[in-house]
């Protein structure tokens, strides 16, 4: 009964309430006014109920939905979102109290999922007559393809901007400031100026899994932060160079990454010899 | 069905939290109670992460001491037999780093530019003030290892353990699987931790018995050293 105690409250934002035990032991085991539904009403119409075993799996599914579906027709906004949960016949109430960020869990959400689907594709090639540089190639053009309908759209650069500045744009900076520090509710979340720490950490994230795909994670020394570093660089001005690419199939982007890891093989070269005179390397 | 055919992939557990990296609590997670914190699955993993690279840190500063004293005690044999432990106990750690993931410490130029300026600078003064150094160092170290293996016995033995839900319990599983970590309580670890804190011991009773003790301003020097290697352990602990 345990793990199910932190889903009841969802459960009962499904309209209906469900079986009629349920509603009795959660309003016995819940404060009164963590009940926002009408059990009148809902005793009404009775439809089928819907239980869940994790509210983690839930928030992916409605998040995959909202990207599938939504996203196309409404953008990176929370808009897309709400239509998500209603199509699961939650209330708004139960959409603020799953997705506190709103707009940023989706981008979060999609960004994770791009990783784990280029990681998992990576991971079952035939890598055996592969060179690093080549792996790494194919990796980020495959992260990279997943965002590619998005920029065709020309919506990404929204979800760009509310994710390193925030929803509310970089004009209403000090307002958000005030928000942030004065306000206890989801508010909080939402008019955090400092989007761009979570950005970090999502590259960071990415970086050191395609070190991991190239097999370059076992540096124990200074190394381990300059190769990330390098990676990262090469990830994120590629992507930018992506915004702006008019050609056919990006075939732009795809010579630029080419020229990209290239160049950072050269500095790779400069960084041995300079970390064997410094004494930086063990 | 996928799944089951990748052997590690870092993405397929919700990762709220990175190495080294904060991130504000979401009391949104089934994890977390009205009672207070869980030890959650990524709570433990942060913990033994930060573990290991604190002590991967203090073998090579270990290593790095050893090498600095050498530098000027030529063919000293017990320092000769206090590195080619250490070199050893290095290995294992590297290994662990490399097997688990770990973010390795930022401060490591630090530690060996530091460490090899102290083992000289010892060695310098003398033969029982190198050991007065071994000694002082070995102390914090094997008291280091005792705290963590007394760490990781409350992580693994808490109250609130039997709390955790199913969920988290099989994606720890999942995750030991993956990592080919088949042991689930750390006992592993635990057991290198355990020799490691015993050799540690040994080597501080090799410099006493090689006179550290009668080392000009023993005392004082004791003390410095002491506290210096614990602020360099609380730095590796945290980046």
């Amino acid at each position: 009964m345990r793990r199910f105690q932190s889903v009841l409250p969802l459960a009962l934002h499904v309209k209906g309430g469900g079986p009629l035990i349920i509603q009795r032991a959660s309003l016995f085991i819940f404060p009164r006014s963590y009940v926002t539904f009408d059990p009148v009403v809902g005793l009404q119409s009775m439809p089928e109920t819907q239980t869940y075993e994790d509210v983690n799996d839930l928030k992916n599914k409605i998040l995959d939905e909202a990207i599938d579906e939504f996203v196309p027709i409404h953008g990176w906004t929370e808009e897309s979102v709400t239509q998500a949960v209603k199509k699961h016949n939650f209330s708004g109430v139960a959409h603020s109290q799953l997705f506190q960020k709103g707009q940023i869990d989706l981008i979060q959400h999609f960004i994770t999922r791009s990783n784990q689907k280029m990681s998992a594709t990576i991971q079952l090639m035939d890598k055996s007559k592969m060179l690093e540089r080549d792996i790494l190639y194919e990796a980020i053009k495959l992260r990279l393809e997943q965002v590619a309908p998005f920029i065709k759209n020309g919506t990404w650069t929204e979800a760009m901007s509310a994710y390193l500045i925030g929803p509310r744009g970089p004009l209403n900076l000090v307002n958000q400031l005030f928000t942030q520090m004065t306000s206890t509710s989801s508010l909080q979340h939402e008019a955090n100026p400092l989007h761009s720490k979570n950005a970090a950490y999502h590259l960071a994230i990415l970086a050191d899994e395609l070190c991991f795909l190239i097999n370059q994670h076992k540096d124990t020394n200074i190394n381990w932060y300059a190769k990330r570093a390098a990676i990262a660089g090469i990830y994120a001005t590629t992507e930018l160079h992506m915004l702006n690419d008019k050609s056919q199939d990006f075939k732009d982007t795809w010579e630029f990454l080419d020229r990209r890891i290239d160049g950072a093989l050269t500095v790779k070269g400069y960084w041995d010899t300079i970390g064997d005179v410094i004494g930086l390397k063990h | 069905m996928l799944r089951n055919k990748i052997k590690h992939c870092v993405f397929h557990v919700p990762r709220r939290c990175y190495s080294g990296v904060t991130q504000p609590i979401d009391y949104n997670d089934p994890r977390i109670n009205k009672s207070g914190r869980i030890w959650g699955w990524d709570d433990k993993k942060r913990r033994l992460e930060s573990m290991i690279r604190v002590d991967q840190a203090g073998e090579f500063g270990a290593v790095i001491i050893c090498r600095g004293q050498a530098s000027v005690l030529v063919n000293d044999p017990v320092i000769s037999e206090i590195q080619s432990q250490e070199e050893n106990h290095l290995k294992v750690m590297e290994e662990l780093v490399a097997e688990r993931r770990v973010r390795p410490t930022i401060l490591s130029p630090i530690w060996n530019v530091a460490g090899f300026a102290m083992g000289a600078a010892t060695a310098s003064l003398g033969r029982p003030s190198a050991m007065a150094c071994h000694k002082a160092v070995e102390d914090v170290i094997s008291e280091h290892y005792n705290d963590q293996i007394r760490d990781i016995h409350e992580m693994y033995n808490e109250p609130n353990d039997d709390f955790t839900s199913e969920k988290t319990k099989e994606q720890e599983q999942e995750y030991l699987f993956k990592t080919k970590a088949v042991d689930t309580r750390e006992e592993e670890l635990r057991k290198v931790l355990k020799q490691f804190r015993d050799e540690e011991l040994h080597h501080g009773e090799m410099a006493v018995e090689n006179e550290a003790q009668s080392a000009p301003f023993y005392q004082g020097m004791y003390t410095v050293i002491k506290s210096a290697c614990n602020v360099a352990i609380w730095l590796s602990k945290k980046i």
